[in-house]
């Protein structure tokens, strides 16, 4: 049961009067509590009577004189001196003790003067948890999983809509550095953050949502290359207001996440449906079909500003000889013909992939769904040094891709079907500018291989459009300022894969929220926030019921259904099971 | 002449006159270092030979600033903080300070949280009981009484760091719940002590309800009358020797609503009434222990908070001594603008001061611990002279 | 007098209440809140956690320099850091802490 308080106000004329009311119907007089409140003292009388707490309060003045109520109350002595002392009030007509004949002590100095409180210390922000800072995107990652929790859904949605407009995409397709980041990882069980988020964008649904747009600005500014680069910042650009049109060469949206992603990892459905729905939200154009030949005279076409975000889509040649034979095909390119021009080519019955990146994973894996039977993956340093994602080269150990290690091609010996090529073991030697070991070629270790086709998948290579005026690095890529991503050409900014190479789907949004920002800005406008660490009260975990739940796994398609179709391999969380999962997370952003 | 300026200050002797006799007094200080005190309190007594004429009171000499020291750490962390206002009734701060709070964060409590924190609140009165009855029989110079009452008071500690974790300060009240748990076996040991507490005390019942030499010192002495008690704003023990019957756990706070009991009230307002109160609530707290034992349902044991302390809230609890008030003010952010803790020992003053005049110096001892003075919990005045001494 | 003398007989042969401590100590109950052993820095991953929970503040924890410096002297054995670490990395045993004449502070550092 709550004691009841009752409140009462009082200024200085009725203070008196009140107290005699209150002797008079017998309340209990308990204590006085003074606060300091920067221009004035606020004083509160608390009094008891019938199990009820009565507050007279009273404010009152740094250099006024409060009259004491010893008179009516002569065991209040001791309180009245008690904020004499500390708080230097005046206050007239106290007895020092309880009337007595003893200590007729006039007024009393002070000598020591206790400091009031001036104000209250701020309270500290949240912290940006790890999971967080390792999101290339800057995504809020706590926060959403946080909402999952507490089931709310729509909210967690638009946390992420605030830096990454393509959840459903990324729920499938993100290589997730924030579960490396994760605390839990140490115990291998880090919270399954990217199917959470895919989670979400399933239960939202795929669909225009009504999102305000700024007010027109009338710049216009033209995008080339409907990347997730692009993409993403025609769609932030168009949110704040701005008039964007976006070029690209291939007949739909998506740039690499079209023409490279496989189907059963990204269903083409899903991202042209994704894609519509945000460009329609920021009423974007969309020019598709439409290469941009020379830049030079695209420039001059009175756009305010140009982003240029063409990607990286041409191989790496492997420098050997006899490349040019007909069977050993580039990987980009056989990507390309399955996505984009939805051909089955025929590969035979044994392949091999050369490289050990994410494309290789991807080219095999597609080997496997036109009818290879034996895909095998040769790479030239050993499995802890592979580029590839561990879920990509799990998932393609799983389906009976095979590897090995520690081989590098030295020539193409020909041969019709099959044909034959030639290879040389590698040892490990001293680590080179990437920081791993370099690979040096064992003399007179070199076998041979006979295969069906050989895939090249060593590498990509940035490629702007023809220019002559943009100063491109000696691998191609544009030279930009990195806080800027402005180019030499004032008005013209660059950023993804075709300033910083080959990387992942993840880092090219975040280069592209970042672009958006600050062509905002340069045009005049306030750009986008940041990531905000607001004040809100996390609340902390149980830690016991916390500690004792395990990962939830996902359900995956049966091994032997996955190679007979393109169709998804991962089928997603259940809403139960994804609350469950978000409950785990450990809430690193907290902080008092 | 100097000498005498001296001595007036110190102590030493004045004259008065009242209409046409002169008469001489005494002034000596008693305390703040003394055997008998538990803790420093200053009073200086005008003497008239050997009778007792008037008191004075100087308290403040533990002061620690806890009040200020509140106000700079985040709420939860105030708990521990709070628990050190005085080591014999420590479980009751916290419990006062949780109360407080988490009628401003909102939260409830759960059932079992509650009858436990009720059966360490009874814990700690009875640990402090014990430790007064030991103090008295001590100043009266029984010193074998002494002895076996703090005999007894080890079980009561050995119960204290067996379920709490630490013999003098449990801190297990945090706010929105509690932090351990009894249960099972500890259950079952716990209800033993207490049974085998009960049969130590019904073996020193006879010394302090019949024995004539403990009468003697304690019956007729410092008396309290009923409207004294009222006017003076005495609490606790002090008052209900005198008649009043005010108990704040009647209040209902806790899990105080369930359980069924009387507080308990003696007419005569001398000591040896205050004695006799709290030695008949040594066998209501084990009643209230092993019925809350019997009635405390299953269930969790903490509740989280979900927002920052916002607006104010007044608490109180019956402490061994009296009435424990805590005002918390706070302000939408994690830390607190303002704590005031009241403790029921600067209430009983003010009774003691005039409950001293007419009895004799060799009864001051047992009249000042009769009030039971924690004078830890006071910390807070100081009263300076003109000429800024104390 | 004569109802005191079965109590004063029974005081008088049996044996005392007290214990002789520096020869026999007590040992603690297994749930006495005693002394905090040990930080493994094995399972820490520099989370901060136990620093901003600790009352006293007698934690600090350097995540540049992997080191966490504990004061037991500050501590006041509240176990708040025991209960809530999440990599379950500190450890306490039921033991007091010793006194000592002069005040020392306790450094964890990786082990390598």
């Amino acid at each position: 049961m709550a004691t009841q308080v009752v409140d009462v106000f009082v200024d200085k004329a009725n203070l008196i009067p009140k107290i005699y009311e209150l002797a008079a119907s017998k309340a209990r007089f308990i204590t006085i509590t003074c606060k300091d409140v920067g221009d004035f003292f606020e004083v509160i009388y608390h009094f008891e009577e019938d199990l009820k707490v009565i507050n007279v309060r009273i404010k009152i003045g740094k250099n006024e004189v409060l009259p004491s109520i010893t008179t009516v109350y002569p065991c209040a002595f001791l309180a009245e001196n008690e904020i004499k002392d500390m708080f230097n009030l005046n206050i007239v007509g106290l007895n020092p003790d309880l009337g007595g004949k003893l200590l007729k002590t006039a007024e009393a100095t002070q000598t020591t003067l206790l400091k009031p409180a001036v104000g209250v210390q701020p309270p500290k922000f949240r912290v940006k948890a790890r999971c967080a800072q390792q999101c290339p995107a800057g995504i809020d990652v706590p926060r959403y999983v946080r909402l999952i929790s507490q089931e709310k859904y729509m909210e967690a949605f638009q946390t992420i809509l605030e830096k990454a407009p393509f959840p459903a995409i990324l729920g499938r397709v993100c290589f997730a550095p924030c579960e490396e980041g994760c605390r839990q990882a140490k115990n291998g069980q880090p919270i399954s953050i990217r199917l959470l988020k895919r989670f979400v964008a399933d239960y939202v649904g795929i669909k225009k949502l009504n999102i305000k747009k700024s007010k027109s600005t009338g710049k216009k500014i033209a995008i080339v290359g409907a990347g997730p680069a692009g993409l993403t910042a025609a769609y932030y650009l168009g949110l704040l207001g701005h008039e964007v049109t976006v070029f690209d060469e291939l007949p739909k949206p998506g740039g690499a996440m079209f023409a490279y992603i496989p189907e059963y990892r990204l269903p083409k459905k899903i991202l042209e449906a994704e894609v519509n729905a945000r460009m329609e939200e920021a009423e974007v154009e969309l020019k598709l079909k439409r290469k941009i030949e020379n830049l030079d005279t695209f420039l001059d076409e009175g756009y305010d500003a140009v982003f240029i975000a063409t990607g990286a889509h041409q191989d790496v040649r492997l420098g050997i000889e006899g490349e040019e034979h007909p069977k050993v095909l580039n990987c980009l390119q056989l990507l390309r013909e399955v996505n984009v021009h939805g051909k089955k080519p025929k590969l035979g019955e044994k392949v091999v992939v050369i490289g050990g990146g994410n494309s290789a994973m991807d080219a095999a894996r597609v080997s496997l769904r036109l009818g290879a039977k034996d895909v095998t993956v040769f790479y030239r340093r050993t499995r802890k040094e592979m580029p590839a994602s561990p879920r990509e080269v799990e998932e393609a150990e799983a389906e009976g891709v095979k590897f090995e290690f520690l081989v590098a091609p030295s020539k193409v010996l020909g041969g019709s079907s099959p044909v034959k090529m030639e290879f040389i073991r590698m040892k490990l030697g001293a680590p080179d500018a990437s920081g791993r070991p370099r690979p040096e070629p064992i003399p007179g270790s070199e076998f041979t291989v006979e295969a069906d086709t050989f895939i090249k998948a060593i590498g990509q290579v940035a490629t702007a459009p023809k220019t002559s005026k943009l100063k491109l690095d000696r691998r191609g890529q544009i030279e930009v300022n990195p806080e800027t991503l402005e180019t030499n050409i004032r008005g013209v900014f660059a950023g993804g894969d075709v300033v910083t190479g080959p990387a992942s789907v993840t880092e090219a949004i975040g280069a592209g929220w970042k672009a958006a920002n600050i062509i905002d800005r340069f045009l005049g406008g306030r750009g986008l926030k940041e990531y905000e660490l607001a004040e809100e009260l996390i609340p902390r975990i149980d830690v016991k019921e916390v500690l004792e739940l395990s990962k939830v796994p996902v359900k995956l398609l049966p091994v032997e259904e996955r190679i007979k179709s393109f169709d998804e391999v991962e089928l997603g969380y259940s809403i139960d099971e994804a609350v469950r999962e978000a409950k785990r997370c450990w809430r690193c952003d907290w902080y008092e | 002449m100097k000498l005498l300026e001296r001595l007036k200050d110190v102590g030493g002797v004045i004259g008065m006159s009242e209409g046409k006799t002169t008469r001489k007094y005494t002034i000596f200080p008693f305390g703040p270092q003394h055997p008998v005190l538990p803790e420093p309190i200053q009073l200086r007594f005008m003497v008239d030979e050997e009778k007792i004429v008037d008191a004075s009171v100087n308290v403040g000499y533990v002061h620690r600033g806890i009040e200020r020291a509140c106000e700079l750490n985040d709420y939860q962390r105030n708990v521990y903080l709070c628990e050190r206002v005085c080591g014999i009734c420590n479980f009751m701060h916290a419990l006062c300070y949780c109360m407080a709070l988490e009628k401003l964060v909102d939260v409830e409590v759960p059932e079992r949280a509650q009858y436990l924190r009720v059966i360490w609140a009874e814990l700690n009165r009875l640990e402090s009981h014990l430790l007064w009855l030991g103090l008295l029989a001590d100043a009266m110079g029984f010193e074998s009484l002494f002895m076996q009452f703090w005999r007894d008071r080890e079980i009561v500690m050995d119960l204290q760091e067996r379920t709490g974790g630490n013999r003098v300060i449990i801190s297990t009240c945090v706010v929105g719940g509690v932090r351990r748990d009894i249960s099972g076996q500890l259950a079952e040991h716990f209800k033993e002590s207490m049974l085998e507490l009960k049969r130590r005390m019904d073996k020193l019942a006879p010394v302090i309800l019949k024995d004539s030499a403990f009468k003697k010192r304690t019956v007729g002495k410092g008396f309290l009358s009923y409207d004294d008690a009222l006017k003076l704003g005495a609490v606790g023990p002090t008052a209900r020797g005198s008649g009043v019957a005010k108990d704040i756990r009647l209040e209902g706070y806790q899990a105080y609503k369930h359980l069924k009991f009387e507080p308990v009230v003696e007419k005569d307002g001398d000591v040896y009434a205050r004695t006799l109160v709290r030695f008949y609530e040594v066998y209501q707290a084990i009643d209230l222990i092993l019925e809350a034992f019997k009635i405390m349902p299953e269930g969790k044991i903490a509740v989280k908070p979900e927002k920052w302390p916002e607006g104010e809230a007044v608490a109180r609890v019956e402490q061994p001594r009296g009435e424990l008030f805590y005002y918390v003010k706070g302000n939408g952010t994690n830390r607190l603008e303002r704590v005031k803790i009241r403790t029921p020992t600067l209430a009983n003053i003010p009774s003691l001061l005039a409950m001293l005049p007419g009895y004799e110096v060799a009864d001051i001892p047992v009249i000042v611990l009769s009030i039971d003075p924690c004078i830890a919990c006071t910390e807070r005045i100081i009263n300076i002279r003109k000429d800024g001494r104390r | 007098m004569v109802r005191m003398l079965p109590n004063i007989l029974k005081n008088l042969f049996s044996k005392p209440a007290t214990v002789k401590h520096p020869f026999i100590k007590r040992e603690p109950f297994p749930e006495h809140r005693g002394r905090i052993i040990v930080f493994d820095m094995e399972k820490c991953d520099l989370c901060q956690d136990c620093e901003r929970l600790c009352p006293p503040a007698a934690i600090k924890v350097d995540p540049e320099a992997k080191t966490i410096t504990y004061d037991p002297y500050k501590c006041i054995y509240c176990h708040v850091c025991v209960e809530n670490c999440l990599q379950r990395a500190i450890k306490a045993e039921p033991a007091y802490q010793p006194p000592a004449y002069q005040k020392q502070l306790v450094y964890h550092k990786p082990e390598k």
